[in-house]
């Protein structure tokens, strides 16, 4: 190595050195210098949220919603739009920490393991846990203060929804004390109509259908997978006239879809085994794309997404439809509660919280976060009518289509019979789109929504869950072993053959010659 | 005198880091695989670990899967490495290179890309979950088990080779005689790293469609219901299965380079 | 020549293999489509949206930041590890190899979980503080640049270290004038192994990531359930885009080096 080279190589690691180091600095820099900005007088509100389920902004200008009370547009994400309106409303910084998670699941283990939220949006039967649990800070009393006019959540929720949250109890305290509705939608059936018929998807019976064999998919949630389980299960008895007309048909239902006893979970695993066999596989997310792209052809899925597959198909000219089995449907619902180990006593933070929550039930926010994500929002808008105007703008019939009726009033006021929340819809969208976003009354009434399930019984869920999916010995056929066995003793032969080779294989000795092994 | 500052004391961050956070997550592992809820010793969860159907299941379907990727990539990898190590090309790294830069891309969008390819080849994928998996598996630690062949492949001396043609051996002869036994530390480091791993990826077998579970998703679940004991049971099995492979691998490791013998 | 023409398509076969996937990415990363399979026509959208999302400028710049101080991390524990455990006794040298072992051939989910598992539950760290993070990466990689020293260690001479001794230089300054010079190429190969392995994790970084930060793994995996999937296919971009930048880096300085040396070429990559 000449002189020459071994200085320059010399030079090389030195400047890599220096760029390491100055990248170490620069980052050690930034850190602090961030938490430097960080006054004491700004507010952090950590946030967690469901992956993609707030408007980030950034719309395109011909995404305008020109309605006849305003146009909504979404520049920025909503969070910058938080923190500037609370600075002109309240004259105080807040900073928006926003993170997401994948599964109720997920955001459990993270706050279990020390992950500290401010404000969290849990599904319904995961915020009954935290709140069995107390670890859910109260709605503060001036929340439901509907004198003031920047408590939009409390003017704004529909009814409809604010009944259901205040009927349910947990340990005696309703989730209305400590939740606000967030979302909300049914799970169905969306397909092909072209190859799946309209009858089969109807009925739950479809996961265990073989005609459908490998082309249908299921969520890779123990609770997901279980109601509909149970509702195959139960088929019969739901479908029975009698149970339908009985006077206590919803409590009956719910009470059946929440069945939890030791041979229910047995007899659901037995289902589920044979449903595993039958379906193209658990998804998680990947059933939206596997279901434009042709590859599945009925897709278990949330009314949200299934607005997001049926507006993607259509771009490609397919139609999909989305169906709500006979049986039942699992009323789902998203709501923001807030968390003791975030807010911990502060006031300034639950009042920023609770700000946030009326924030976004702000309705022409409503309007951008649903426009953005495709589900269905919890606020009506009360006196409002902006959302309401949105509905008839999106899904309103043109003056030339033939229309239906399909009235709404039990989400917009309470009263089904409500003639001023008649849509005019096309046919077609009464049956796809707004269907599955504003699903109509007797749907609601065949559904249940999912209840808090105490931990044992939690574990034995999970337990039948991880029987179902591990490897069973039962299930391999007896042939197949036969041929395993057979490949197996194959190699062993040929392995004793090939370490024996030479002995086997003796070439005869010349005359003359000495065998030297 | 110098100051007495001894080359030996350079390891002691070293050593202390180890001591931290691989051997202390370690004991903290074995505690939670050996207490029950109430915090008392107990081997109740190992006895859970064999008598579970699911458990013994998950293991026998992981092995299967590691053992089938470990052969289907040894197969492929050597005939690669050998080629490479012994071909007179100028340019080998480079065309090694070739083979070892798609680890720089996420093995998630790997995944996702050949999952693509599988489905025009294939059609409907879940009717393959296991043949999937494998080539998944196989796709994703190529590169990891060439590597290691091409080093040992490449410190090969030829005049060994020589030396044994000159002594009547055929060309099958010399590769079973002297290539292979030769080679065996950089296959046994190719098992050792595409093995372990490939019994417990179990993002692989969730983007190909495969339901079953495997070890990895096994503890991935014990951990998601909060049963440390459960999970860390799961751990030590397979902290004690690779401890088997490393003990009975030992004697076809690397020998320390003045002990290699000289012709 | 049947052996070559044999031989030649072997690699070739595998090549195929290994590449088809990578090659389908590049393709669709140039179409407007949101899944791969769909149809669409050509448009640079996706690589505008990489360079001008700031959201996934973060992510990627987060993961590299993340690589690059973990390797160095690694790169500096690792190779004074290396050198002071060839130098000790039997007893050190083997506790060291021996641990340095314990999380090579451990399984990725075992030691995030173990990790998470002590620093969390054990230490009641706080995740955002980067600090399991970074932590779970160090222990991560450093055994694989502990591994790719030491064979350089052993190959050594060690009487130029003696003689620069005698010659008077400081036990300091022969280290780093004769013993690093030597290893370096293990060295380098090392850090490279560590950023490897940091930027390809994903087990170890979902057990202990903070809730705000994503690498490139753990967003592809823990992917989403709304209808945004621009940032998705943005990643696409990402990958064919890194793809051609090694592939580059990896013909030219080898091109560059052959020209130089001339003859054999040591190659960086050995493990």
């Amino acid at each position: 190595m000449s002189k020459m080279k071994s200085k320059r190589r010399k030079r090389y690691s030195l400047l890599l050195l220096g760029l390491l180091l100055l990248t170490e600095g620069l980052s050690a820099v930034f850190s602090v210098s961030e938490a430097k900005a960080k006054n004491d007088d700004t507010i952090v509100l950590k946030i967690g949220n469901w992956e993609e389920y707030i408007d980030y902004g950034d719309w395109d200008d011909d995404e305008a919603i020109e309605l006849e009370s305003g146009t909504i547009m979404g520049e920025n994400d909503i969070m910058t739009d938080f923190e500037d309106w609370y600075y002109e409303t309240y004259g105080k910084r807040v900073e928006v920490e926003y993170s997401t998670f994948g599964t109720n699941e997920d955001l459990y283990s993270k706050i279990v393991l020390g992950e500290t939220y401010d404000l969290v949006c849990p599904s319904e039967y995961m915020f009954c846990k935290l709140l069995k649990e107390d670890r859910l800070q109260p709605l503060s009393e001036s929340f439901f203060d509907t004198s003031d006019e920047n408590n939009y959540y409390i003017k704004g929720v529909s009814p409809y929804i604010k009944h259901i949250f205040d009927i349910n109890e947990i340990d005696g305290k309703p989730w209305s004390a400590y939740a606000a509705g967030y979302m909300w939608g049914t799970i169905g059936i969306v397909y092909n109509p072209d190859e799946v018929s309209e009858e089969d998807a109807s009925s739950w019976s479809i996961l265990a259908n073989p005609k459908y064999k490998k082309r249908i998919t299921v969520k890779d949630s123990v609770r997901e997978s279980y109601f509909p389980t149970l509702a195959i299960l139960h088929k019969d008895l739901l479908l029975s006239e009698e149970f339908i007309n009985s006077e206590d048909y919803s409590e009956k239902l719910a009470e059946l879809l929440n069945d939890t006893r030791p041979e229910t979970i047995e007899k659901a695993e037995e289902l589920l085994r044979q449903i595993k066999e039958n379906v193209y596989s658990f998804e998680v997310d990947s059933g939206k794309a596997d279901m434009i792209t042709g590859k599945i052809i009925a897709n278990l899925q949330w009314s949200g997404d299934a607005v997001y597959i049926m507006e993607e198909a259509e771009e490609e000219d397919y139609y999909f439809n989305y169906a709500v089995p006979e049986e039942c449907t699992n009323l789902w619902l998203d709501g923001w509660v807030m968390l003791k180990s975030g807010i911990n006593g502060d006031p300034e933070k639950q009042k920023a919280a609770e700000a946030f929550i009326n924030f976004i039930s702000r309705p022409d926010n409503v309007i951008r976060n649903m426009y953005y994500i495709g589900y269905t929002s919890t606020i009506s808008g009360g006196d409002n009518p902006l959302i309401y105007e949105y509905v008839n703008y999106k899904f309103g019939a043109e003056e030339d289509e033939a229309t239906v009726e399909y009235p709404l009033g039990y989400f917009f006021s309470g009263d089904d019979e409500d003639e001023n929340f008649v849509i005019k819809t096309t046919e077609d969208q009464a049956k796809r789109l707004l269907f599955a976003q504003y699903p109509p009354k007797d749907i609601i009434d065949r559904s249940a929504v999912m209840g808090y399930l105490p931990d044992d019984v939690n574990a034995q869920l999970n337990q039948m869950w991880i029987n179902v999916r591990c490897f069973n010995f039962s299930q391999v056929s007896g042939t197949v072993w036969l041929r395993a066995l057979a490949i197996i003793c194959f190699i062993s032969i040929l392995i004793v053959i090939w370490v024996n080779r030479y002995r086997i294989f003796r070439k005869p000795i010349k005359p003359g010659y000495y065998r030297v092994d | 005198m110098r100051y007495s500052f001894s080359r030996k004391q350079l390891c002691i961050p070293y050593a202390a880091f180890l001591v931290c956070f691989v051997i202390a997550p370690l004991i903290v592992i074995f505690y939670y695989a050996f207490t029950n809820g109430e915090g008392r010793f107990s081997i109740q969860n190992l006895i859970n670990f064999f008598t579970s159907s699911n458990t013994v299941g998950t293991l026998f379907y992981s092995i299967l899967i590691s053992v089938t990727t470990t052969v289907v990539c040894l197969l492929v990898a050597y005939p690669v490495a050998y080629i490479l190590a012994r071909s007179n090309i100028k340019r080998k790294a480079i065309l090694l290179a070739i083979f070892v830069v798609p680890m720089w891309i996420n093995f998630t969008l790997r995944i996702l890309a050949l999952k693509e390819v599988l489905s025009v080849i294939e059609g409907n994928l879940a009717y393959h979950p296991f043949l999937n998996t494998i080539i998944g598996m196989t796709y994703d630690y190529l590169p990891f088990m060439i590597l290691p062949l091409y080093t040992t492949l490449m410190k090969l001396d030829n005049q060994l080779l020589e030396a044994a043609y000159d002594l009547g051996a055929n060309k099958m002869e010399v590769f079973t005689r002297v290539t292979l036994p030769l080679s065996l530390p950089g296959i046994v480091s190719g098992v050792t790293m595409v093995f372990l791993p490939a019994m417990t990826n179990y993002v692989i077998l969730d983007m190909l469609y495969n339901n079953t579970f495997i070890m990895g998703s096994l503890i991935g679940s014990y951990f998601n219901a909060y049963d440390w004991h459960g999970g860390s049971m799961i751990s030590i099995v397979l902290l004690f299965i690779v401890f088997i492979i490393t003990w009975a691998t030992k004697g076809f490791t690397e020998k320390e380079p003045e002990k290699e013998a000289i012709l | 020549m049947i052996k070559k023409i044999l031989s030649g398509s072997w690699i070739g076969i595998v090549l195929l293999f290994m590449y088809s996937p990578i090659l389908i990415l590049a393709v669709y990363s140039f179409m407007d489509t949101p899944v791969i399979g769909g149809t669409g026509s050509f448009s640079l959208q996706n690589y505008i949206t990489l360079f001008t999302s700031e959201e996934l400028m973060d992510m990627i710049i987060g993961t590299l930041t993340l690589a690059l101080q973990c390797a160095v991390i690694s790169t500096i524990l690792g190779t004074l590890g290396a050198i002071g455990a060839f130098y000790s006794k039997k007893g050190m040298r083997g506790f060291v190899s021996t641990s340095n072992q314990i999380p090579v051939v451990n399984a990725d989910v075992v030691t995030g979980f173990s990790i998470c598992v002590l620093m969390i539950v054990v230490f009641g760290v706080n995740k955002d503080s980067f600090i399991p993070l970074i932590t779970g990466h160090v222990v991560l990689a450093t055994p694989f640049v502990y591994l790719s020293v030491m064979p350089k260690l052993k190959q050594m001479d060690h009487n130029l270290y003696e003689a620069a001794l005698d010659l008077g230089a400081s036990a300091r300054q022969a280290l780093m004038k004769i013993t690093i010079p030597q290893i370096m190429p293990g060295i380098v190969s090392g850090f490279l192994l560590a950023v490897t392995l940091s930027l390809d994790d994903y087990f170890v970084t979902t057990y202990t990531k903070p809730a705000t930060f994503n690498t490139i793994s753990t967003y592809v995996v823990n992917a989403t359930k709304g209808s945004n999937t621009e940032l998705k296919t943005a990643l696409w971009a990402l990958s064919t885009l890194i793809f051609v930048i090694i592939l580059l880096v990896v013909l030219v300085s080898n091109i560059s080096a052959s020209r130089k040396e001339g003859g054999e070429e040591n190659v960086k990559n050995e493990i």
